[in-house]
């Protein structure tokens, strides 16, 4: 009889609880050494009690080798998380966002092998018109880095730890939300550590809102004479969105003046200790393109040392149809010109009249200007069976500063001009097929002058690269799902003149459940920058190979 | 006592149910609210980001299901893009009108609390709830699966 008791009992209480599961298997073996194995498993339980929940979450990983980072064989994350009204309290894993990003900004980009996250204690508390957060743990990043030794592309050869410890309060009163947060950091193997304090406002009004945050960074490190060096820093960040009925005016206005570097050291992420956290992604303001050779030359943004402004335009063109334009534009916060020595010496910025200028991006090649126009039409027929995509995009990017005196002067430069498009059809209630194709032309290399003399040395061995993308995919049945896709370039800076300049690539798909799929790809992928919100890693080539990837849900 | 230990575990997972959790969460417009009171009666739950073209297909095809239906429900979006891309969210809501309707609730995920209880990656993840209920979950879109949320629709709201 106790058996059954026992059954009931714990039956009951077993039933209030809820799980969810996740599976997902990648494998790959492509020529040269290009293999990984990869197993991920998510399990949540929750428990449901009135007023109250429990919830318990763990991340499996069985990976030997990943395609991106190191191996795991264990848990990669964990949560135990209470929650009430008012209240919570999550122990383990904890991403984190205060305001829009300024200060703190914890993101997982898996693809990318850049997961900010941190392990440690978040609690928090709501009532009314206030939320405060208070944390701490302890963050790692990883990452891949040429400045030091071993470096491979799909391996992180750099790795920083460090405590984090903070609070954020959000007050709101009579319309204004205001936000004012603190966040301490050690980094655990050095002596150094920072301050981040903040402030932010935002103010909806009838036709639009307006947001604007301000930070300020102290860095402390005890120097190799175990003198305490200290540097300073500041951002601010300003956005403001008007609504004309359906239309939408946005403009972000950003200036981050965190660790100012001369050219020789402003990409060293190894030793310039008082540089913007990984903790810290502040807003980019770069558009953020789904389009694959718009999506590959993409901006990798500088949070240490930049200045820039956003502008874009979208809205209704009659019932389907959506117009978008943008415009990026971009510097460092000061321009770098070289003495006879080879000294740098930083310059306030000037406009193109000449004149100076601290607020604004300049275009002046010793200051890393960049640009970007892109302008795209989507929407729907009348019939609503078709789905397309055109655009336009324009970049200009100066990314190197190498040489700027009064005789020489040699930047590294990126120009290119793209043509990507889609078309989606429904062709009846079993068959709809997808086209996309993607025309770009790109000028990539040094531009140089000499005693007056002015030359361009393109790193390519066409003075244009010509970068093509088609692909067209067949779909059956929300069932079944064929690609075949080709991307082709004239003149590619990875490969050697032996290599081929064309990747093929096929794809099955089939979804077995509506929320579990198998994916069967076999070819080649182009390698290249893979940027998501302004984090960019360089993703070497898949040639010739295997993948395989399954995804399955369980409840 | 181990076999009587599985069997409570079958029987919880047999019977175990899936719901939208009671959480507070943030609308575009930065009021709070209890997640669950937002899925009341019969509800279209779905992850998406301004930069996914597959959600924003999705999105367009529930709501013309809805017109073409005149179905009452109510649609919860999750939000999945990090926070900076928040004025690019108020833009694109903007330009739809339909999403400006009140049966229409934009959530703002930018700390991914409810994409990780959900395992929402890849996205789109959409789910039928009746009552908070998930009685049917879908991930990825597709041309024709808007004839699955038709027939998932119909079957919730004859319960």
């Amino acid at each position: 009889m106790n058996k059954y008791i026992f059954i009931l009992f714990f039956s009951s209480l077993l039933a209030q609880v809820e799980y969810s599961s996740y599976l997902n298997f990648r494998y790959g073996d492509g020529e040269g050494d290009y293999a990984y194995d990869e197993i991920y498993s998510n399990l949540g339980i929750t428990l449901n009690r009135p007023e109250h929940r429990f919830e318990a979450s763990l991340s499996l990983e069985l990976s030997n080798p990943p395609e991106i980072g190191l191996k795991e064989e264990g848990v990669r994350e964990f949560l135990l998380g209470y929650y009430n009204e008012n209240f919570s309290l999550e122990l383990g894993d904890f991403y984190k966002t205060w305001g829009r990003g300024l200060i703190l900004n914890q993101v997982m980009y898996q693809h990318l092998d850049f997961d900010t996250g941190a392990r440690g204690v978040s609690v928090e508390y709501q009532k009314d018109d206030l939320i405060l957060n208070v944390l701490g743990g302890e963050s790692g990043i990883r990452k891949s880095t040429t400045l030091l030794g071993g470096y491979n592309p799909r391996i992180p050869n750099y790795f920083l730890d460090q405590n984090i410890y903070g609070s954020d309060l959000t007050l709101s009163s009579s319309g204004l939300i205001m936000g004012f947060s603190l966040l301490l950091t050690e980094q655990s193997d050095t002596d150094i550590s920072s301050t981040i304090g903040g402030m932010r406002f935002e103010k909806p009004y009838n036709k639009g809102d307006l947001f604007l945050s301000f930070m300020h960074k102290r860095s402390e490190r005890n120097g190799t004479e175990n003198n305490l060096e200290s540097d300073k820093g500041n951002g601010i960040y300003l956005s403001n969105i008007n609504y004309i009925d359906d239309w939408s005016l946005t403009s972000n206005y950003r200036r981050y003046r965190i660790d100012i570097k001369d050219p020789s050291e402003r990409d060293d992420i190894v030793n310039n200790y008082a540089q913007a956290l990984d903790i810290q992604r502040s807003p980019t303001a770069y558009y953020q393109h789904s389009f694959k050779l718009l999506s590959r030359n993409s901006k990798q943004a500088n949070l240490n040392d930049e200045v820039g402004l956003e502008l874009e335009l979208t809205g209704p063109l009659g019932d389907d149809k959506t117009l978008l334009v943008s415009y990026s534009k971009s510097s460092s916060t000061k321009g770098w010109h070289s003495d006879e020595f080879g000294v740098w010496n930083a310059e306030p910025l000037t406009t193109t009249a000449g004149n100076s200028n601290s607020l604004f991006p300049s275009s002046d090649k010793d200051s890393y200007p960049f640009d970007e126009f892109f302008i795209e039409l989507n929407g729907y027929n009348k019939s609503g069976n078709v789905f397309y995509r055109i655009g336009f995009d324009y970049l200009s990017d100066t990314f190197a500063v190498l040489t700027n005196s009064d005789v020489s002067e040699s930047f590294e430069v990126n120009k290119a001009i793209t043509f990507p498009s889609m078309v989606n059809i429904t062709l009846n209630d079993l068959w709809s097929i997808e086209m996309q194709l993607e025309l770009q032309r790109a000028k990539k290399g040094f531009e140089v002058t000499n005693n007056g003399k002015s030359s361009f040395t393109s790193l390519l061995s066409e003075k244009y690269q010509k970068n093509t993308f088609v692909s067209l995919t067949a779909n059956y049945s929300s069932k079944w799902s064929l690609t075949i896709a080709n991307e082709s370039t004239n003149s590619d800076e990875a490969l050697s003149n032996f290599e081929s300049n064309t990747w093929n690539s096929m794809s099955l798909t089939y979804r077995i459940k509506p929320d579990s799929a198998l994916e069967v790809f076999y070819g080649s992928i182009r390698g290249g920058l893979d940027c998501t919100n302004g984090v960019c890693r360089y993703i070497q080539s898949f040639e010739d190979g295997l993948r395989i990837d399954y995804n399955v849900s369980f409840n | 006592m181990r076999k009587y230990g599985f069997l409570v575990l079958v029987i919880s997972v047999l019977f175990g149910q899936s719901t939208i959790p009671s959480t507070k969460v943030r609308l575009l417009n930065n009021e709070t609210v209890n997640l669950n009171e937002l899925t009341n009666g019969v509800s279209i739950v779905s992850f998406w980001a301004t930069w996914c073209i597959p959600c924003i297909k999705e999105i367009y095809a529930i709501e013309k299901l809805i017109q073409d239906n005149s179905y009452d429900i109510s649609v919860v979006l999750i939000n999945t893009d990090d926070a900076g891309k928040i004025p690019k969210v108020k833009s694109f809501v903007n330009s739809k009108k339909y999403l400006k309707g009140d049966n229409y609730h934009i959530i703002m995920d930018y700390d991914k609390r409810l994409y990780k209880r959900f395992n929402a990656r890849p996205i789109p993840l959409t789910f039928i709830t009746i009552d908070s209920e998930i009685v049917y979950r879908k991930r990825g879109f597709v041309n024709g699966d808007e004839q699955i949320f038709k027939q998932e629709l119909d079957k919730a709201l004859d319960e």
